[in-house]
């Protein structure tokens, strides 16, 4: 039994090794050329494009920009005219009245004026 | 890093001309069968060429600085990886092309090979060799991936089964187990053929 699948094993081997002789011109001519070409782009080392000193200098010009625009949000005063506008709009919207009363508020403000001039 | 650590590193960067003729009579050698090994694997020429330029230039890039002897095993683990993922991609895209009506990629036969080579020597007994190398061929790409490549780097490559373990990323058990079972195989479909 053993001595059947050595000879099996030979066999196959034997023809493994002939297609390894007998591979034909044009697939040696191409495995040739790729073994050349990874050899080349392979061990190629890859263009520095910029000097070295620039990357740490670039990461502290960007850090200090984020820096100068989070101090410049920290330390503005807020605006009281964004400020007044914001609580208008709050009162109109929690507001019991009709919408269309403050549509005529000029209207009502003049005739409130009118009333205690009479 | 020590001080004659650091003296190596920089004498083999600063000379690329040593490796570079070391790498190429290393790939030279391995080539062919690198070669015929994918294409067992992938039934296809254009196929394998791509899987070993493929694996040749990630052993050149990450491992050109590596002793010689470590190439050997370094470079079946990287063309079996290779192969593993080509037929990954290769069963997606078949189920697309499935999906999308159109025709598997196995059902699709090469035209050039059919085509008779007539610069032959000794015409009989290339055919005979052809012949057996179809039918070994064929009987080799139909069995499963893992038991392929258990024979192959058995057989083949010569590989003891702790180094075929190694490349194939499992247990010498499971080795043992593959390799078994593709003998098993090969020899019901071929015993007749390879006497």
């Amino acid at each position: 039994m053993m001595e059947t699948e050595d000879k099996f094993l030979k066999a196959a081997k034997r023809v493994l090794e002939d297609a390894e002789k007998n591979l034909d011109a044009g697939t040696v001519a191409r495995l040739r050329a790729a073994r050349r070409a990874a050899i080349e782009q392979g061990l190629r080392r890859p263009a520095r494009r910029h000097p070295g000193w620039l990357l740490p200098m670039g990461g502290f010009a960007t850090a200090a920009i984020v820096f100068a625009v989070a101090g410049l949000l920290w330390f503005s005063a807020p605006n009281p005219n964004l400020l007044q506008a914001n609580v208008s709009d709050i009162e109109l919207l929690t507001a019991h009245e009709n919408p269309e009363f403050f549509a005529d508020l000029d209207f009502y403000d003049w005739l409130d004026s009118d009333s205690d001039a009479s | 890093m020590t001080r004659t650590g650091w003296r190596r590193r920089k004498t083999n960067e600063e000379s690329p001309l040593a490796p570079t003729q070391a790498l190429d009579r290393f790939l030279a050698g391995v080539e062919r069968r690198a070669f015929l090994t994918a294409r067992f694997a992938l039934g296809n020429a254009d196929d394998a060429l791509d899987v070993v330029q493929d694996a040749m230039l990630q052993l050149v890039r990450s491992y050109a600085n590596r002793g010689e002897q470590e190439w050997g095993p370094l470079f079946h683990t990287i063309l079996q990886s290779r192969i593993s993922d080509w037929r990954r991609r290769a069963k997606v895209r078949n189920r697309l092309r499935v999906w999308f009506g159109g025709k598997g990629e196995d059902d699709e036969t090469d035209p050039l090979q059919n085509i008779a080579d007539s610069h032959s020597p000794d015409p009989p007994a290339q055919l005979r060799d052809k012949q057996a190398m179809a039918t070994l061929e064929a009987a080799i790409h139909k069995l499963p991936p893992r038991q392929q490549q258990a024979f192959m780097l058995r057989i083949w490559e010569g590989l003891d089964i702790a180094q075929t373990a190694r490349a194939m990323k499992c247990s010498e058990g499971s080795v043992k187990t593959h390799y078994s079972r593709a003998v098993h195989n090969l020899r019901a479909h071929l015993e007749d053929h390879l006497e």
